[in-house]
């Protein structure tokens, strides 16, 4: 993907100070989506959108920390960097605790803003693309058939051909015909690189069934 | 990653055997219609069906969880050679590299190189003696710790030969201590005493054991026998064996236990009371013990471990079964009852008793996605799964009945369901309903009910079986399946739950809507607003005419004659959905959810919907209890299932899970918690963020009773834990932070709290935990330390300061006042001017509390002109920079520089030292003025305020100024009362009207009210409720108001919260009309 494309989503209640954040940031090079308040943010915006979020501590109604629970909650990776008026230890504490990026009070020179923000994209960008890559792998597996797949179980186990036919119940060629049609489904050349495959999709387990 | 394990797929059944496997279930449901003895014979209950020869299943569904700590998990070396308990609660290992502490998570491992108390390295046993002494015997030595003290044995207390083989302990603390080299020694007045060789002795260890009478006891294979009367007396006489064959141990109720070749012993003041020959020798016996519920473990160094069960089956636990190495060494029960396993070369390991039996794999099922279950009239269980149709479950072997092969590939089924005429009924996706009984396997197509998906298939009392189709509900009456419709024709699409409450209607919910069904008409159900009740995922009929209902994602509904109530996280339940609810039978609700099973008092529940009891106290059971997958489906019914025997039955996401509620354990033991260290850094960094790269100094246990910390510390970290074996990982921690905070607060698992910065002064911190099952070490564990001052900080310091200050005061006062006597200015004229000193006075003290919200107010505008500016600087570096762009960019400067302007002037305005200045005073707007002040405030604090003003307040004669000090003083006081209230009571309300001849502001609030007793006192000097207050407040706004001409009176609210009121009077003039 390109990083052109990934979007800074300012969100402050004070219009003031968000039409400043995000005149300064547009100038500076960002695409830059401003929001009056957290829950027009979170209602707006698009589910994989790739990016980071400047946000005001305090705001009424949905404040910075709870836009960032909301976030994760939703399982949205998209990095949070806060703005706050005063540094207040406790908040600032509990943000970082729970993965804040960076956190600046509203009157730190912009240029450390601006480098905040380019630590976020990058991480932004590094998130992705690993999920990018368990979501290719793991697309990869759910085209196998449950035999293919049992038979890949054995083959990761190190079990021999004839072992894996004994287990299933089939006979030993018919276990390379799997082996071979999964081989070929996945575009690998050797069980290392299965493995390797198999690893990289991350699964808790094998998607048997659903 | 877990793959599936190739046991469980050796035993799928080739295509060529599904016809047997259909002679074999038409025997099942034959035989849950007629009671003819089924072709597989019940054993009894799943959990006991491991008989004598038959090796406990290794999986899910065997009855401990084992989970293992080796080197990669932190361990110094991959052996155990010993575990104590100490009183604190902490386990204790030895290995061979270092004594290791353990509280569930975190190892600290002592050696030599960091303690230097500690001979040696190697440990080779350990001992918890009845006086609190921990006994590490090291290859270079034998100490005892005992609170943080060391004590080290040598030949001068009277110690000799290497390390110890065993320690036995009498009731009057005194120990017999065997050596590997064939030593015993008696400890007895802090001094070992060798006793002589026993007869036929050579260089090999004994093991020990004390008998009831406090005899000592020296067993080896040559020798058995009691110290009887200053001699060795051999007791029992064994057949000749080698030294491997025998061992001994004691029994929980302080006898004997001998094992020698394959006979178990047990032996009672010598007197033999038991004995039992095992199937095979166990192998090279290392310890023997028994557990709390009688089971006798025997450790062999060679072949795994022995498990005799009270009934006096034996089972060998290897690594087939789960042990991480063959060679075992000993086994410790803790205080919750987990066993804990050390091996040679495996590491350690814990034995859990499980809470669940999960069947999956290794049980014989080919797909561990279930969707529903169903008892089969016997002893079994029928369960739907999600790709390969319906395994019968019986004995803990799940059996495939051939759905697939007759539907030619997968079946994915929603919903089970047993009628009272034994047949069983499926609802699937895709290939519509199943029916199973007596005549076969038949799959009713679509047809009258055109639905090739069926949610759930329920039987009402009346014996219809309803089907909930995805575009139409059926039912089948009179041996026939029809679509239903209701009097109107209106059907219900995609019911996916269904109940029968006791007053006979239906009720479905198809997870957007629910609807009741009575006297043969649908209506929908909403809630008191008339919204739809959507995702309701599954019922309970209560026997009071209640209906429980689970949503997916907003926890549990209550319904009773159209009162809806909700349980859901805010009072306490752990999860956010609730897929599948029943009832034990025993007082309990058990819900499933994707978090696990929540097991919940029902009388509890009922407690919260009524509103007597605020949060509920419940258990959320997952992986650490034995579940395979947490994750519980929803959307079919039923997903859960009581069997005739009063078994749970729970559909997961892996396998079939099982509980019996009756055997239920809480764990009720209050965790332990101990501060573990205190962290801090000594100076202060320079600058606001500056490289932080300064020495860390750290505290640990002992700690001093008063830690003093230097003036500038700064970074604190309190590191704690608590003791909790079963499942440490779903511990619970709170802190506070006395005097700063008031109230407990959650800290997620980092079992640390860190505070930035703290003022100067005195501290101490608390934490409290609960354990996995919920239950709180109320008292938990405090460490007191104080901040000290800088030199300017002090106490002192301020206060010689203050008497500058005032003696100052004090001098300028009577300057002043000679003045004005001077100038012959009457009395009432001093007292007013010392009236609004006071009130000035009271003003900055007001302020102070809100610097935080000025700063934050102050700051908004600053940083939004710092950021204008720096972008007009890029635009400025742009080659054709855009006039119009920087044109708006100044205009917002300005404004921001406006509005910075405007938060000063308000303050300034507070801040002025005026006297009382008689002019029109537009009321209005010196209400929202302060209000706009304190509303920062309210919102930081997460209160509302709500300001009710009548649209045209007479204007009134008065000092602006301190007009606005009243307002400000009641809103900041009522502000604080509803401090600790709940936030949907944190309100203010100030409601302004002008009456026939005064202005009545009153502000109201919902705390907790003025005790009546204190009422009268309320507007005295130096009366306060707060800790940090003056008292000076209300005096000085009863001053101010009363000097205006008008009144300020107090009154408690009409149903909560007081009510400050005062008048001011309007001026005949601009009275209204």
């Amino acid at each position: 993907m390109n990083p052109a494309a990934a979007t800074v989503f300012v969100v402050d209640d004070d219009p003031s100070a968000l039409r400043s954040v995000t005149r300064l940031l547009r100038l500076s090079g960002f695409q830059v989506a401003p929001f009056e308040s957290a829950g027009t943010f979170l209602a707006e915006l698009p589910p994989d959108a790739p990016g980071c979020v400047v946000t005001d501590l305090r705001m009424p109604d949905v404040d910075g920390l709870a836009l960032q629970e909301a976030l994760a909650r939703a399982g949205n990776p998209l990095p949070v960097i806060f703005l706050s008026g005063q540094g207040d230890i406790p908040s600032t504490v509990r943000a970082m605790r729970k993965g804040a990026e960076d956190f600046l009070t509203k009157t730190a020179p912009g240029n450390f803003l601006v480098e905040a923000i380019r630590r976020a994209l990058a991480r932004d960008e590094r998130q992705r693309e690993d999920a990018r890559r368990i979501s290719a792998a793991r697309a990869l597996l759910e085209t196998l058939i449950p035999r293919e797949r049992e038979v890949l179980a054995g083959v990761l186990q190190g079990r021999l051909n004839k072992q894996i036919a004994a287990d299933l119940g089939i006979h030993e060629r018919t276990v390379k015909l799997y082996r071979t049609s999964l081989t070929r489904k996945l575009g690998v050349q050797s069980g290392a690189e299965l493995a390797r495959l198999v690893a990289s999709a991350s699964l808790p387990d094998f998607p048997f069934g659903q | 990653m877990r793959l599936s394990g190739s046991r469980a797929i050796a035993t799928r059944k080739g295509a060529g055997s599904a016809g047997r496997i259909l002679r074999r279930w038409l025997c099942w449901v034959l035989g849950g219609l007629c009671v003819v003895a089924p072709v597989v014979k019940a054993p009894g209950r799943e959990s006991d069906a491991v008989g004598a020869q038959n090796l406990p299943a290794p999986g899910a569904a065997s009855s401990y969880q084992i989970d293992r700590w080796e080197t990669e998990q932190g361990l110094p070396e991959n052996s155990a050679t010993a575990v104590a308990q100490t009183p604190d609660g902490y386990l204790w290992f030895g290995t061979f590299n270092g004594l290791v502490r353990f509280d569930g998570i975190r190892f600290t491992v002592l050696n030599p190189s960091n303690t230097p108390q500690l001979p040696g390295a190697a440990v080779v046993n350990l001992h918890q003696d009845r006086s609190g002494r921990l006994w590490v015997s090291t290859d270079r030595g034998l100490v005892t710790i005992r609170d943080h003290h060391w004590r080290s044995y040598g030949t001068n207390e009277g110690w000799a030969g290497n390390y110890v083989r065993s320690f036995s302990e009498r009731a009057d603390g005194d120990l017999l201590v065997s050596t590997f080299d064939g030593h015993l020694l008696e400890f007895t007045g802090d001094r070992f005493h060798e006793l002589p060789p026993p007869p036929r002795a050579n260089r090999d260890g004994y093991v020990t054991h004390v008998d009831e009478d406090g005899r000592w006891w020296a067993i080896r294979n040559n020798f058995a026998g009691r110290w009887i009367s200053g001699a060795w007396v051999e007791t029992i006489r064994l057949p000749a064996l080698t030294t491997d064959s025998v061992g001994c141990g004691t029994a929980r109720d302080g006898s004997l236990i001998l094992i020698a070749g394959r006979k178990v012993e047990h032996w009672n003041r010598g007197v033999r009371t038991a004995s039992l020959t095992l199937p095979e020798p166990p192998g090279g016996v290392w310890s023997v013990s028994e557990d709390w519920a009688g089971n006798l473990w025997i450790c062999t160094f060679d072949k795994g471990l022995c498990q005799i069960r009270p009934d006096g089956s034996f089972l060998r636990w290897t690594t087939t079964e789960g042990l991480s190495h063959p060679s075992t060494r000993c086994l410790f029960e803790d205080s919750e009852r987990n066993l804990w396993v050390g091996t040679s070369g495996g590491g350690l390991m814990r034995f859990k008793p499980r809470r669940f039996q999960v069947f999956g794999t290794e049980s014989g099922f080919t797909e561990r996605t279930i969707r529903s279950i169903a008892a089969d009239g016997t002893n079994g269980q029928w369960v739907a799964t999600y790709g390969r149709g319906v395994f019968h479950l019986e004995a803990g072997r799940a059996t495939e009945v051939p759905l697939t092969a007759i539907n030619r590939g997968a079946v994915y089924l929603h919903s089970i369901l047993r009628d009272r005429d034994h047949r069983v009924w499926l609802g699937a996706l895709g290939s519509g309903i199943w029916q199973m009984d007596s005549d076969g396997i038949r799959r009713i197509p679509g047809g009258d009910l055109g639905c090739a998906t069926v949610f759930t298939v329920f039987e009402d009392t009346q014996g219809r079986v309803w089907f909930g189709g995805e575009r139409a509900l059926g039912v089948r009456e009179a041996g026939r399946i029809r679509k239903f419709t209701d009097d109107a024709g209106a059907t219900v699409p995609g019911v996916s739950a269904m109940a029968e409450p006791a007053d006979g209607s239906l009720w479905l919910s198809n997870s957007e809507r629910v609807y009741r069904l009575a006297s043969n008409h649908l209506a929908e159900v909403r809630t008191p607003e008339s919204r739809p009740l959507n995702d309701v995922l599954c019922f309970l009929p209560d026997a009071d005419g209640a209906l429980w209902m689970g949503t997916r994602n907003d926890g549990l509904l209550h319904w009773q004659s159209g009162h809806l109530k909700r349980v859901d996280r805010s009072a306490g339940l752990p999860a956010d959905g609730v897929h599948g609810i029943l009832e034990d039978g025993l007082g309990y609700v058990w819900m499933t959810s994707r978090r696990g099973v929540t097991r919940a008092r029902k009388a509890d529940l009922t407690a919260v919907v009524r509103g007597d009891l605020d949060r509920l106290s419940c258990q959320l059971l997952d992986t650490a209890d034995g579940l395979v997958s947490r994750d519980c489906p929803g959307g079919q019914q039923p997903v859960a299932m009581k069997g005739p025997d009063g078994r749970l039955w729970f559909a997961t996401l892996k396998g079939v899970a099982t509980i019996d509620p009756g055997a239920f354990r809480l764990n009720v033991l209050p965790p332990p918690v101990h501060i573990e260290s205190l962290q801090y850094r000594p100076e202060h960094p320079g600058a606001l963020g500056a490289a932080s790269t300064e020495s860390i100094l750290a505290l640990e246990p002992p700690f001093e009773s008063r830690i003093s910390l230097p003036a500038g510390s700064h970074g604190l970290e309190i590191r704690y834990t608590a003791l909790n074996f079963a499942a440490p990982e779903k511990l619970r921690f709170q802190v506070m932070l006395e005097p700063v905070e008031q109230a407990w607060r959650d800290e997620a698992g980092s079992r640390s709290t860190y505070y930035h910065e703290l003022r100067p002064g005195d501290y101490r911190f608390r934490v409290r935990a609960a354990n996995n099952d919920g239950v709180w070490n109320e008292q938990g564990a405090a460490l007191a330390f104080a901040v000290r001052p800088y030199p300017w900080q002090t106490r002192w310091f301020i206060a010689g300061i203050a008497l500058f200050l005032v003696g100052l005061g004090a001098v300028i006062a009577r300057w002043r006042s000679q003045t004005i006597h001077r100038r012959s200015l009457v009395a009432a004229d001093l007292e007013r001017r010392h009236q609004a000193e006071v009130a000035h006075f009271g003003r900055v003290a007001g302020l102070g509390q809100m610097a935080s919200s000025i700063a934050h107010e102050l700051n908004q505008p600053l940083g939004a002109i710092l950021r204008n500016a720096e972008a007009g600087e890029l635009l400025l570096r742009q080659p054709t920079p855009d006039t119009e762009e920087l044109r708006a960019i100044l205009a917002d400067i300005r404004q921001d520089d406006h509005r910075a302007g405007e938060v000063i002037g308000r303050m300034r305005t507070l801040l002025r030292h005026g006297e009382v200045r008689a002019a029109e005073v537009d009321s209005a707007a010196l209400i929202r003025d302060v209000a706009k002040l304190v509303d920062f405030e309210a919102r930081s604090r997460q209160a509302e305020l709500v300001l009710d003003l009548s649209p045209s307040l007479p204007k009134v004669v008065g000092d602006r100024v301190q007009l606005q000090q009243v307002v400000l003083n009641l809103l900041l006081n009522a502000l604080d009362a509803v401090q600790s209230c709940p936030r949907d009571r944190r309100r203010v309300t100030l409601r302004a009207f002008g009456a026939e001849d005064a202005l009545v502001v009153s502000v109201s609030d919902l705390g907790t009210g003025i005790p009546p007793d204190r009422l009268p006192q309320i507007f005295n000097a130096f009366h306060t409720s707060k800790p940090d207050g003056l008292g000076m407040g209300l005096t000085i706004a009863r001053t101010i108001v009363e000097a205006h001409g008008g009144t300020l009176t107090a009154a408690n609210g009409p149903e909560r919260g007081a009510v400050f009121r005062f008048t001011v009077p309007i001026p005949p003039a601009a009275a209204p009309s």
